[in-house]
């Protein structure tokens, strides 16, 4: 009878502690997501070599080699390749820390050609755009939540102002 | 009415009758004997419940009980450190009964005998400071393979890694420098050039028992012995029949319960296989043993292989005493230190080259002579080498300047001397040289010249002991010389056989190694950086205790209750610098004060014995007033033992101990998760079978569980400590004496 309290008391310390120092919880995704409707007929399947949405900390750009400095500082942010010849498409562009506090360019950048470093136009801004001015709406990144419904419109026929000459 | 002479007559005639032993009388005697190693055990209480009539053994263990009333009655046999011991008699007149009585010996160890705390062999009872002694039986019993993880389970100690940490005296310090001397059989076992203990060379298969003194032990053993002396005393030979021991070893390591910490698929595997051999013939006695170990380790790249060997020679004559040791032990294991986050807390940072490893050698070489000048006057001389190395290396290649080899050279004499009944004088000079080689502190000499005294005075119910030792430390490179003078007074007053006081206050220093003052060394992602200006630390510390041990229903039990305080100067502890560099640097003032309490006995008819220890710390640093880094408040330690069966026991512990307060909050903004931290509770279970009875041989298992709840914590920072392991362990001690 006296073991059986025993070993009682000692189940009950057992399974009253915890387990002490555990991983912790996985980090939810930082980014955007949204759909891009093409709303114009596809240009000729050889000038699509690429689509994809990229999104910005800084804005405006100085220049071409401005927008490649920042590719390479890690300053910009891509979805995975866009589907072509579609009607609409969805996409999800995930950052990675440190994370900035605002996006202030996002937009689709098409390659038409086959230079991965010059061969880029502008097919979408999120924002507005007039025929001489763009004005990119910023978006403020919140860690660890997915800003939803960041949603552009292709008009292969009508580009926004390139950020560049 | 009676005439004169008839009165005469009849006088005569009964004091003849009276005095005859048949009358209505009887004796009892005997000889009272231990069980493990058959030798009389003198000072034994013999006595008769009923009839109040008792004796005390003789050094030969021997008793008599004379004029002993006939009838029943009941013998009670009590002696410290041994269960005691009833028998019914039924005792007829004249009757002369011999008994052999046969005491076990007490699992909870109660009364011991200690070397460290005076230098000689003297009753833990006669000590003027907390002694706690760990016996061979429980080193096999938790299957312990090196001295971190004995200490562990030590009441008021706890291992930071590799630093001891008694009382809350030593943070955690890189590996380097110990406020804790270790001896070896009384030789110093401190590396050369580190000044740091090597746990896993010390010979524990062949252990005796494992002393260890709290507070400072400076006034005998000088630097280093700021916050307590170990002592790992070998055991000697005592059959002249030949005495093979043997162990084994096996078991595996938890697979954690976390996706994440999931490196493999099979829970890694550890054992190990122990081997001794033990004789004495006349004069001469050898002891040799050797061993082997092997771990995957708990963690990715954490494998380690161990070899290790000891040799003892000993040679007795009448004046004589001459006592020769070798030991030898290497590491083979991978080297990392932090983790890579807690997210992965058991892969190594990524910039870590998992392909390097650390390779060690540990030897060690002493020779003990002791010759009595004469009946009162003892001459112990000891010399000693200690030769620590280790490098660096990648598929058996150097692959770093991180390496060292040091040799510590020790020549000590001492003089022990008993005056009259009431005096021992103990005197020596002792003089140790590090000599360092190509390493991490670059190529030095260091020599501590030492002399020492002390007086003991024994008067029933006081012993006082008072003394000094003035040390000397030499260093070449740069040329410095500083001196310290470390004196310390200890009381011990005794009311009654089982109760004593002691009061102790004493100075202590500790002089930085090599390693803090002239360190290049690399710690995980840090680089520590030189300070050849760190002074000696410093500090005085006291004590007041009281032990108290009582039978309840025949069963011993003991409380100890004892209040400390340590002010420490100059105390040297790492300090973050700019871009991951670690210093050296003396904190100027902080206090450590505080309470340990404890009690163990066994129930009555020994059906669950009980130990619970408690440590209350506050380690301020008065400088920065706050808790100094790396300490913790609250220690428990706990034990219960319930004998099953005559040959199984089952066995609980449980140790708590509080996170620490404060660490280099530096460190957590360069190592990922590293302020991650909780209290540590750790359930260790096991179970014990002599399988004596089944088998034609002595062959005791014991089934461990350690970490039982798989309760994940760190020891010290952004590294988990061992996860639950379960290990089967054999062992068998052929041709002893039974």
């Amino acid at each position: 009878m006296k073991s059986f309290w025993l070993i009682l008391s000692l189940l009950f310390v057992l399974l009253s502690c915890d387990q002490g120092l555990a991983p912790p919880p996985p980090e939810r995704p930082t980014g955007i997501r949204g759909t891009v409707v093409f709303v114009s007929d596809w240009p000729p399947p050889d000038s699509v070599q690429e689509l994809r949405v990229v999104a910005f900390q800084r804005f405006p750009f100085e220049d071409s080699a401005g927008i490649i400095a920042e590719v390479l500082a890690g300053r910009a942010f891509f979805s995975d390749t866009l589907p072509r010849f579609v009607d609409s498409a969805t996409y999800e562009v995930l950052l990675q820390p440190p994370f900035p506090d605002t996006l202030r360019y996002v937009a689709v950048a098409w390659r038409y050609g086959p230079n991965l470093f010059g061969d880029w136009w502008v097919a979408a801004v999120y924002g507005s755009f007039s025929q001489d001015t763009v004005v990119p709406r910023k978006i403020p990144v919140i860690p660890q939540t997915v800003v939803e419904s960041v949603d552009m419109r292709v008009d292969f026929r009508h580009l926004p102002p390139q950020p560049f000459e | 009415m009676m005439k004169r002479w008839q009165w005469v007559v009849l006088v005569a005639v009964l004091s003849w009758a009276l005095s005859l032993p048949g009358w209505a009388q009887a004796v009892v005697t005997g000889i009272v004997v231990a069980k493990q190693s058959g030798r009389p055990i003198p000072g034994a209480t013999v006595y008769l419940e009923k009839s109040k009539r008792g004796a005390v053994t003789q050094p030969d263990g021997r008793f008599v009980i004379a004029n002993v009333p006939a009838g029943s009655d009941v013998l009670i046999v009590r002696s410290i450190g041994y269960r005691s011991y009833r028998q019914p008699l039924q005792l007829r007149s004249g009757d002369t009964l011999r008994l052999r009585i046969v005491l076990a010996e007490a699992t909870i160890e109660l009364q011991k005998v200690v070397v460290a705390a005076s230098k000689r062999v003297q009753s833990a009872q006669e000590v003027p400071v907390s002694v706690s002694v760990v016996g061979i039986q429980n080193i096999e019993l938790r299957g312990h393979t090196q001295l971190d993880q004995v200490l562990r389970y030590v009441p008021g100690v706890y291992v930071t890694r590799d630093q001891v940490n008694i009382r809350g005296t030593s943070g955690f310090a890189l590996g380097i420098g110990s406020r804790t001397f270790v001896l070896l059989d009384g030789f110093p076992f401190l590396a050369g050039d580190g000044g740091d203990v090597k746990f896993d060379a010390l010979p524990l298969f062949v252990a005796r028992q494992v002393e260890v003194i709290k507070g400072g032990g400076s006034a005998l053993y000088g630097s280093g012995a700021l916050g307590g002396v170990v002592n790992v005393v070998t055991a000697s030979p005592e059959s002249e029949r030949p005495v093979f021991r043997f162990r084994l070893q096996g078991g595996g390591y938890s697979l954690p319960k976390y996706s994440e910490w999931q490196y493999r698929s099979s829970p890694p595997l550890f054992a190990s296989v122990d081997l001794a051999y033990a004789r004495r013939w006349n004069s001469w006695a050898l002891l040799a043993a050797g061993g082997y170990d092997t771990d995957e380790g708990y963690h990715a790249f954490y494998d380690s292989r161990r070899y290790r060997a000891f040799a003892k020679v000993e040679w007795k004559s009448d004046a004589h005493q001459l006592r020769i040791i070798g030991n030898f032990a290497s590491n083979d294991r991978a080297d990392w230190v932090y983790w890579r986050s807690l997210r992965f807390a058991t892969l190594p940072p990524e910039t870590v080259d998992t392909n390097q490893r650390v390779v060690s050698d540990k030897m060690f070489g002493g020779i003990h002579w002791q010759y009595l000048l004469s009946p009162q006057i003892v001459s112990d001389l000891k010399v000693s080498l200690y030769r620590t190395a280790f490098e660096t290396v990648a598929n058996g290649e150097p692959v770093t300047d991180f390496q060292s080899s040091a040799n510590s050279w020790n020549v000590e004499e001492q003089l022990t001397a008993t005056v009259g009944n009431a005096w021992t004088v103990t005197g020596g000079f002792q003089g140790i040289w590090n000599r360092i080689g190509e390493s991490f502190v670059g190529r030095r000499n260091q020599r501590l010249l030492a002399a020492y005294a002390q007086v003991e005075w024994q008067y029933r119910p006081w012993v006082v002991t008072a003394g000094a030792r003035w040390d000397l430390e030499l260093l070449d490179v740069p040329r410095s010389r500083q001196s310290e003078l470390s004196p310390k007074l200890g009381v011990v007053y005794q009311p009654v056989d089982f109760w004593q006081w002691r009061l102790s206050l004493g100075k202590g220093f500790r002089i930085p190694t090599m390693g803090e003052r002239f360190s290049g060394l690399r710690y995980g992602p840090f680089l520590v950086k030189e300070n050849p200006e760190l002074k000696p630390e410093e500090n005085w510390s006291a004590e007041l205790g009281t032990t108290y041990q009582w039978f309840w229903q025949d069963e011993l039990w003991k409380v100890e209750l004892t209040a400390f305080s340590n002010w420490l100067t100059n105390l040297v502890e790492p300090r973050l610098l700019e871009g991951a560099v670690i210093q050296f640097v003396n904190v100027e003032r902080a206090v450590v004060r505080g309470i340990e309490a404890s009690i163990e006995g066994w129930l009555p008819h020994r059906w669950l014995g009980l130990q619970l220890h408690v440590l209350a710390v506050d380690p301020w640093d008065l400088s920065q007033r706050r808790f100094l880094k790396y300490r913790s408040r609250w220690l428990l330690q706990s034990r219960l033992i319930l004998p099953l069966l005559p040959a199984v026991q089952v066995e609980g512990e449980y140790r708590y101990q509080k996170k620490f307060d404060t660490v280099d909050e530096e460190v957590a903004r360069i190592i990922p998760d590293a302020d991650a931290r909780v209290d540590a509770h750790v359930v260790d279970l096991r179970c014990r079978v002599d399988l004596s009875s089944w088998l034609p041989v002595p062959i005791q298992a014991v089934l461990n569980v350690s970490n039982a709840l798989n309760y994940y914590y760190t020891e010290v920072l952004a590294n988990l400590a061992p996860f639950r392991a379960i290990s089967l362990q054999l062992s068998s001690t052929l041709g002893a004496t039974p």
